[in-house]
């Protein structure tokens, strides 16, 4: 079909007025994502450092983001917690602020980057209609977090090369894994946007000299490594131990061994760049599954789709998907109780780097009380 | 890098913006403005 104007100026000029409000009512709503969520310090929290405190390149870029110090009065070891590496997974990043607002050291040091990649908070994936935002209820109200993108903002680090080349393995990987900042650690000082800051993580890991990092993730359910913990060969005796503990509590998850030619990641590349003991966990989580249905904050916060249901009753997924669904409050009481489990089997293989964290809320008491009772103002 | 795919950019929305008010199609300007939205996001940083 055709239809010709009398006079193409005037509704050339008609049309790029709408379009200059189309753009400016996304400009709206896109710069929301770079509104920070609130997060609480609970009274565990002795000081709040920047990641630029341990290379100060990304001072002052999207990339800074702050690190959550958690000392105990007694010396010990200390353990890494790293939220929000992919901030479309959000049980990492919830989990990650839980800690912050409820963790309480006596003897040793928690660390918690809450916002890993904080570049990819300030955006999400086109044509994945996922929520902007996802809220969870609390006893005073509404708290709302971002749902951000995998791979750090194209905004502050384009364009992507056709082949992103892992620098110090030479691995080759599709170009936009350059954002993946779980494909670019132990990272370079001198290299992109993404791998100054994996840099800026490698350097805080070696300048305080932390003895287990943990990263937290989440899958599709339809992804194979999944409801599992991934870790470095130094880490396996720690991982095993802290896996058994967890099956005896009752959670079904299981342990696999960092693969060596898979590179970029941090259960690789810290473990072999640095001395601590590295390590990553996984939970299911509907929303960024190819499967799921209709992708809203509900389908974040609760974790039911129809359709992952039938795809379970198909044997086609890695996890059990019942209309319960995999609810965050789950997904995020796994990752939590990994944690302890992780340094506690720690200080009894090393009794003389104990961890000793009060306030952290049990396994049982996440999954029936919700999420909400231990986030803060309350 | 950036700047100068900023200027690709630039040199694209310009070309577009011509093709546009040259064009006596109304659906073929309409085609047009809906390739402006995101490249002129593009260049001005926004998404």
């Amino acid at each position: 079909m055709k239809i010709e104007v009398k006079n193409e100026k005037t509704s050339a000029i008609i049309i790029c007025i709408i379009a200059a409000l189309c753009i400016f009512s996304l400009s709206k709503q896109f710069k929301s994502m770079l509104v920070e969520e609130p997060i609480y310090p609970g009274k565990g929290v002795s000081e709040i450092k920047m990641l630029s405190d341990y290379f100060e390149d990304i001072k002052g870029t999207p990339g800074d983001t702050e690190v959550y110090v958690l000392k105990g009065e007694k010396p010990g070891g200390s353990i890494l917690v790293l939220g929000g590496t992919h901030p479309n997974e959000p049980s990492g990043f919830v989990s990650a602020i839980l800690l912050i607002e409820n963790a309480v050291p006596e003897q040793g040091t928690m660390f918690v980057v809450p916002r890993t990649n904080n570049s990819g908070f300030t955006h999400d994936d086109p044509q994945e209609g996922s929520p902007m935002r996802f809220t969870i209820d609390t006893p005073s109200g509404e708290r709302w977090f971002r749902f951000g993108s995998r791979a750090t903002n194209p905004i502050h680090q384009w364009p992507d090369p056709d082949i992103y080349v892992h620098k110090s393995s030479g691995q080759k990987l599709s170009g936009s894994e350059t954002r993946n900042i779980n494909r670019t650690y132990p990272g370079r000082a001198d290299g992109s946007f993404t791998e100054k800051v994996s840099y800026a993580i490698t350097e805080m890991i070696k300048q305080e000299n932390i003895d287990i990092t943990v990263d937290l993730h989440e899958a599709s359910p339809e992804y194979p490594t999944i409801n599992a913990i991934v870790a470095h060969e130094k880490a396996m005796p720690l991982a095993s131990q802290a896996l058994i503990n967890m099956q005896i509590e009752g959670i079904n998850i299981s342990l696999e061994p960092s693969p060596t030619n898979l590179r970029g990641l941090t259960h690789r590349e810290l473990g072999d760049h640095t001395d601590t003991l590295a390590l990553l966990m996984e939970t299911a989580n509907p929303s960024q599954g190819r499967l799921r249905g209709k992708t809203d904050s509900d389908l974040v916060v609760n974790g039911k789709d129809k359709f992952y249901v039938r795809a379970a009753e198909h044997g086609r997924l890695y996890v059990p998907f019942d209309e319960k669904g995999h609810p965050l409050s789950e997904r995020v009481a796994r990752h939590i109780t990994g944690v302890k489990e992780f340094y506690t089997v720690f200080g009894e293989q090393n009794p003389d780097k104990n961890i000793d964290i009060k306030g952290i809320p049990n396994y049982e008491d996440m999954i029936n009380h919700g999420l909400g009772e231990y986030l803060q103002p309350r | 890098m950036l700047y100068i795919y900023l200027g690709i950019v630039l040199l694209i929305v310009i070309l577009i913006l011509k093709n546009m008010f040259e064009e006596k199609d109304i659906f073929f300007q309409i085609d047009a403005a809906l390739v402006l939205i995101p490249l002129i996001l593009r260049l001005l940083l926004i998404k």
